[in-house]
């Protein structure tokens, strides 16, 4: 009986070691999260081999491999404070703005712009060095990187590289990517990465939208004059090339038919020569049969009594008397 | 606990040596009392390690069973061990180590998600665009368009997760501290990119090409910042001119719609035209054929007539003329609306004439 309780008492006092050392000896850092861990307050780089001011045995110096402080997502070692102390952070892309800052162009015109920037950590190490590991001054760190250079970048450029409807002329990326490469090469020593720095929105000084609005509606009112004229020009040339086609095709048409009707002509002449051999009978032919089709329906006529067959009626005798 | 553990601290009869009774019966009391107490002390820790085996059980049981988890057909799962991605899980009963050891983490994955741009367009007090004779800049939201006027463009986005690409959902996790935020930051600068480089007039009138421009753009940058993040998007803009220049603008609308429509109608009438055209076209070809058939067939039918009655007309020609005039008479006659004969006049033919109303002749009907 005593040695069941004593394994008993064993398994859950190995159990609670376990859970204890566990907990004093490892560490997590969990996906979307970097840390760095310290040894007496000095960060300790290549798995705990060297620290920050070794030389390395390729003769680089630790600054040159600061990332090897970093410490990826899983389960890791350490040893119990004040020995080891593990700082993490959050490596996810942060998005930061600002409020309208107003700024010049290339040829002076004033602009109020709105940027934003997309970031993460880069080096855990020098940012916890840099910004105590706080977002919060790293924000306030990329506003004034973010000022400057949207005011040097900005005033390299011309208003209407900034807005254009010429695709030539519009110089947005262009922009953007200097402001970027700028901002990321002072944020580089804070441990920071830039992904991303684009104007979030652009405008005018109150003073000159009044103005604006006046332009609008001249523009306008000119565009409505030259449309309205032009939607009438083009209406009057598509109807007129449609009319030219349509006597085009009409004539070309009226043509072949009397090309066809010349050739049916000139096939008949082979019978012409047939009538030759007796012209009276064929002209005689021609004849009745002209008088047949002209008075072939809705005709009246009117003749007179001794027209043939009437004469056989008023007298009868006339026509045996024409006989020879 | 065996029966021999149990019969061990059984009581035992005193044991009577040497001392009177009056000197031994205290210590005996007090022996017994001991091994009573001892007993019920061994009988009470075997009944808590008992106790303590059996929740030792339980708690191994609900520790392994609390790393069950039903992962819902909308959603699905992260595995993380030890806080390190392991795998992405799909809908079903799936089971984990429990916390701290392994994490399941659930995505909604159908629902989408909608965000605004809006900061060309609402005022700071979240109000529609007001009527103003100026817009000042942090206050009215208004966007510069590339013919320099301002406009105001909203534009709503959905977007949800695209489930079967990769390593999508693990980036749309873990990857953004704040995916609303960033996506309408950049939808903002897709708007502003959209708004940039076409005129106002352009944007204003076609709103489907602007959304598009703006989809564009969004998708290109989202593909910048994190290749592997892949969503499906919907967009729609809404465009309004200032109110200050609505009835110029509405007039400009005007003008081009009726552009539009006269010259739709010249080009419906082109159409028309051409095709009428083309229809009496092949009539008139149509109409040629046919004469110069019934041309060809009439001249050698009248041929075969002729050769045919030559020989006849050749024997008695005068008998032969009034013998077809008869009958050709005769034809004219029968086809004749009306026939007049007077007596003592020269004959006159009247030709194709339709007679009003059919009425009784002077001499009589023929």
């Amino acid at each position: 009986m005593k040695k069941n309780q004593i394994n008993t008492s064993l398994i859950i006092g190995a159990f609670l070691v376990i859970i204890f050392g566990f907990m004093l000896f490892t560490f997590q850092v969990r996906e979307g999260e970097v840390a760095i861990k310290t040894r007496f307050g000095k960060a300790v780089l290549y798995d705990d081999l060297y620290v920050e001011g070794d030389t390395l045995p390729d003769g680089k110096a630790v600054g040159d491999v600061k990332l090897k402080a970093d410490i990826d997502p899983g389960l890791h070692l350490r040893l119990p404070w004040p020995v080891h102390d593990v700082h993490i952070f959050d490596k996810r892309i942060q998005s930061s703005e600002w409020a309208f800052e107003q700024t010049g162009t290339r040829n002076a015109q004033p602009i109020l712009i709105t940027v934003f920037v997309a970031w993460r950590i880069s080096e855990a190490e020098l940012f916890n060095r840099r910004h105590d590991g706080d977002l919060a001054k790293a924000d306030d760190m990329l506003k004034g990187k973010v000022r400057s250079a949207q005011n040097a970048v900005i005033g390299k450029y011309a208003f209407n590289e900034l807005v254009s409807t010429n695709k030539d002329e519009l110089k947005l990326d262009e922009i953007e990517e200097e402001m970027k490469t700028r901002v990321a090469e002072a944020s580089k020593v804070n441990g920071i990465e830039i992904i991303m720095v684009g104007i979030k929105r652009l405008g005018i000084p109150e003073s000159v939208t009044g103005a604006v609005f006046e332009r609008m509606k001249a523009e306008r009112q000119a565009e409505i004059q030259k449309i309205a004229a032009e939607g009438e020009r083009q209406a009057m040339e598509i109807k007129a090339k449609a009319d030219l086609e349509a006597n085009k095709i009409l004539a070309q048409a009226r043509a072949e038919a009397i090309q066809i009707s010349g050739q049916a002509e000139a096939q008949t002449a082979k019978y012409y020569e047939v009538f030759k051999q007796n012209p009276e009978l064929a002209n005689f032919l021609f004849q009745r049969k002209a008088l047949e089709g002209l008075l072939k329906e809705n005709s009246t006529l009117i003749l007179d009594p001794n027209t043939p067959p009437f004469n056989l009626l008023t007298q009868p005798d006339a026509t045996k008397a024409a006989k020879p | 606990m065996s029966d021999e553990e149990k019969q061990t601290p059984a009581v035992e009869p005193p044991v009577e040596k040497g001392p009177t009774p009056s000197e031994k019966v205290p210590t005996a009391r007090v022996e017994v009392m001991d091994d009573a107490r001892t007993r019920a002390l061994t009988e009470a820790l075997q009944s808590s390690f008992k106790v303590v085996r059996v929740i030792m059980v339980i708690l191994a049981v609900v520790f392994l069973g609390s790393g069950i988890t039903r992962v819902e057909s909308s959603k699905k799962a992260i595995h993380l061990q030890f806080g390190k991605y392991v795998d992405t899980l799909d809908p079903g009963l799936v089971w984990a180590w429990p916390n701290p050891i392994d994490k399941i983490v659930e995505i909604l994955v159908d629902e989408p998600t909608e965000i605004t741009s809006d900061v060309g367009y609402r005022t700071a007090d979240e109000k529609e665009p007001q009527a103003s004779m100026s817009f000042q800049p942090t206050y009215d939201g208004y966007t510069l368009t590339g013919d320099g006027n301002v406009l105001h463009i909203k534009a709503k986005m959905t977007f949800s997760l695209d489930k079967t690409k990769g390593d999508t959902i693990r980036k749309y996790k873990f990857g953004f501290s704040d995916i609303q935020s960033l996506l309408t930051n950049v939808l903002d600068n897709a708007v502003y990119h959209a708004s940039a480089s076409r005129s106002a007039i352009d944007a204003y009138n076609n709103n489907t090409e602007l959304g598009k421009a703006i989809e564009r753009r969004v998708k290109e940058t989202i593909e910048k910042i994190d290749s592997d993040l892949q969503l499906k998007i919907e967009l729609l803009p809404v465009v309004k001119v200032p109110l200050d220049v609505l009835p110029v603008f509405d007039a400009f609308r005007t003008v081009v719609e009726e552009r539009s429509k006269t010259v739709k109608d010249a080009e419906a009438y082109a159409v028309s035209t051409l095709a009428k055209a083309r229809g009496q076209a092949e009539v008139i070809k149509g109409g040629g054929k046919t004469a110069a058939n019934a041309l060809l067939t009439s001249v050698e039918a009248e041929e075969k007539a002729f050769s045919a009655q030559r020989s006849y007309y050749e024997e008695n020609p005068l008998l032969f003329e009034q013998r077809l005039v008869a009958e050709t008479m005769q034809r004219v006659l029968t086809n004749a609306v009306d026939v007049f004969y007077l007596s003592g006049r020269t004959p006159r033919i009247w030709l194709n004439r339709s007679p009003e109303k059919r009425k009784l002749k002077e001499g009589g009907a023929p």
